[in-house]
């Protein structure tokens, strides 16, 4: 192994992008620490916590989520998680040159849905803006994942058609739980119901249902208290 | 090779983000066509030449760029460049765990400096605010670089080919040379890669026409 040692992640104490990033080092079944960054105290909620190391921890481009592994550091969200994968469970980011295309792809625009979805509930507070970014971002998720267990369900991946998590799955369950959080007459629920059974599916693997009930998993807010919109 | 024939890109009639891509497939040697869309002048600057097509590729993310090889489509600019590295030139992505680790990293960077340099073109015509966002992104791009030939060392990788045309651009508004005194070895790392044999002689060929590098809608293009 290149790094020894356990992994570290540095982010704010709330679930934000980390959870996402804790689905996928967790199935992988990596040991890791992490720096918790407080917000401070309202109303400023100022993150000197953070500021106040963020120049100091020799990161390249000063970011969080950040991962230390070893002599490595990297910041940036999906290049953190591919890292994660490529290391600990190659196949989760593909096989075949077009399995790796295509989750590469879905890995974007699940990015895209999470910062639509986001955006708006540090901006304003109407849930219905929130949830039509929702419906707007995952129509043609829903319509890509179709009846498959998983994204990459079919047999473009693997030579194995049995049907297998990949990164893509492990990286939306956290903003599908985001989305049913915020959607209390159901109507999301209701349009996919397969992204539904996904984020079910994903939540009774092994690794993740262990997480769950582990102190790796604490009760944290979905956003930085900042925001003006929390589920 | 899984999808057999030429690889065929969609963009707008523009540099835009296809350059970007062009200096990886010609970098790797790869065969491709290109399907140009031309928006329409002012004061409509009518979309219609791709929207009527938009939905009716056979993609899942209809969006452009977009690639088609044999029965493969994909969107998402920077999947895309990935995709054809990984297929036609591996060693661009990275060897080691760690190196595929930076590169990524350097690529998300890029990425997002490519975006903060291009939105204030579209959204308002200083070009002081376009430059003040090229030069917080380069800061730290610059000092990653330091006095290196190439990101990585001494050998070229995605990162160096994409951000080529990013510093074109910049050059081309930056009428009053500040980003070039500030940054000297960035402007030396697009001169290298523009040196490449591959590179060269894509610029000097007919795949590389003389087209602006934003839409005509854009409040600054220069």
């Amino acid at each position: 192994m290149e790094s020894e040692g356990k992994i570290k992640l540095g982010y704010w104490k709330i679930r934000g992008l980390f959870r996402h990033i804790q689905y996928v080092l967790e199935y992988c079944g990596v040991e890791y620490d992490t720096k918790y960054y407080e917000a401070g105290s309202a109303p400023d909620y100022s993150g000197k916590d953070w500021f106040d190391e963020k120049f100091n921890l020799g990161l390249d481009f000063p970011n969080l989520p950040y991962l230390v592994d070893g002599d490595f550091k990297m910041t940036e969200t999906i290049p953190i998680m591919f890292y994660i994968a490529e290391k600990h469970m190659p196949e989760l980011i593909g096989e075949t040159a077009k399995g790796k295309g295509t989750i590469k792809m879905l890995m974007n625009i699940i990015h895209d849905a999470k910062m639509n979805i986001s955006k708006p509930c540090y901006s304003q507070d109407d849930k219905s803006v929130v949830m039509e970014a929702a419906e707007k971002s995952f129509e043609p998720i829903s319509k890509f994942l179709g009846d498959k267990d998983f994204f990459m369900g079919d047999t473009m991946n693997s030579d194995d058609s049995s049907q297998k998590p990949t990164l893509p799955d492990l990286y939306i369950t956290e903003l599908i739980t985001l989305v049913l959080a915020f959607d209390t007459e159901k109507t999301f629920a209701e349009k996919f119901p397969n992204i539904v059974a996904l984020q079910k599916r994903v939540h009774a693997l092994p690794e993740i249902k262990a997480f769950f009930e582990s102190d790796r998993c604490p009760d944290l807010p979905f956003f930085y208290p900042l925001a003006k919109l929390h589920p | 090779m899984e999808s057999e024939g030429m690889i065929t890109m969609g963009y707008w009639k523009i540099r835009g983000l296809f350059r970007h891509i062009q200096y990886v497939l010609e970098y790797c040697g790869a065969e491709y066509n290109t399907k140009y869309y031309e928006a329409g002048g002012p004061p409509d600057f009518c979309k219609k030449c791709w929207l009527d097509e938009k939905f009716n590729l056979g993609l899942d993310f209809p969006n452009l760029p977009y690639l088609v090889e044999g029965d493969f489509k994909m969107t998402e600019t920077v999947p895309i460049v990935f995709y054809i590295a990984e297929k036609y030139k591996p060693e661009l992505i990275g060897e080691t765990v760690k190196d595929k680790g930076t590169i990524k990293m350097l690529m998300n960077i890029l990425h997002d400096a490519k975006m903060s340099a291009t939105m204030p073109c579209y959204t308002q015509d200083d070009k002081s605010v376009v430059m003040e966002a090229a030069e917080k992104s380069f800061e730290p791009i610059s000092k990653f670089l330091g006095d290196k030939d190439f990101f990585l060392g001494d050998k070229p990788t995605l990162p160096d080919l994409y951000i080529a045309e990013l510093v074109h651009l910049i050059l081309a508004v930056d009428t009053e040379k500040t980003f070039e005194e500030k940054f000297p070895n960035i402007v030396a790392l697009q001169k290298r890669v523009d040196e490449l044999p591959e590179i060269k002689a894509f610029l000097e060929s007919d795949r590389c026409p003389d087209i602006p590098f934003n839409n005509p809608y854009a409040k600054v293009n220069p």
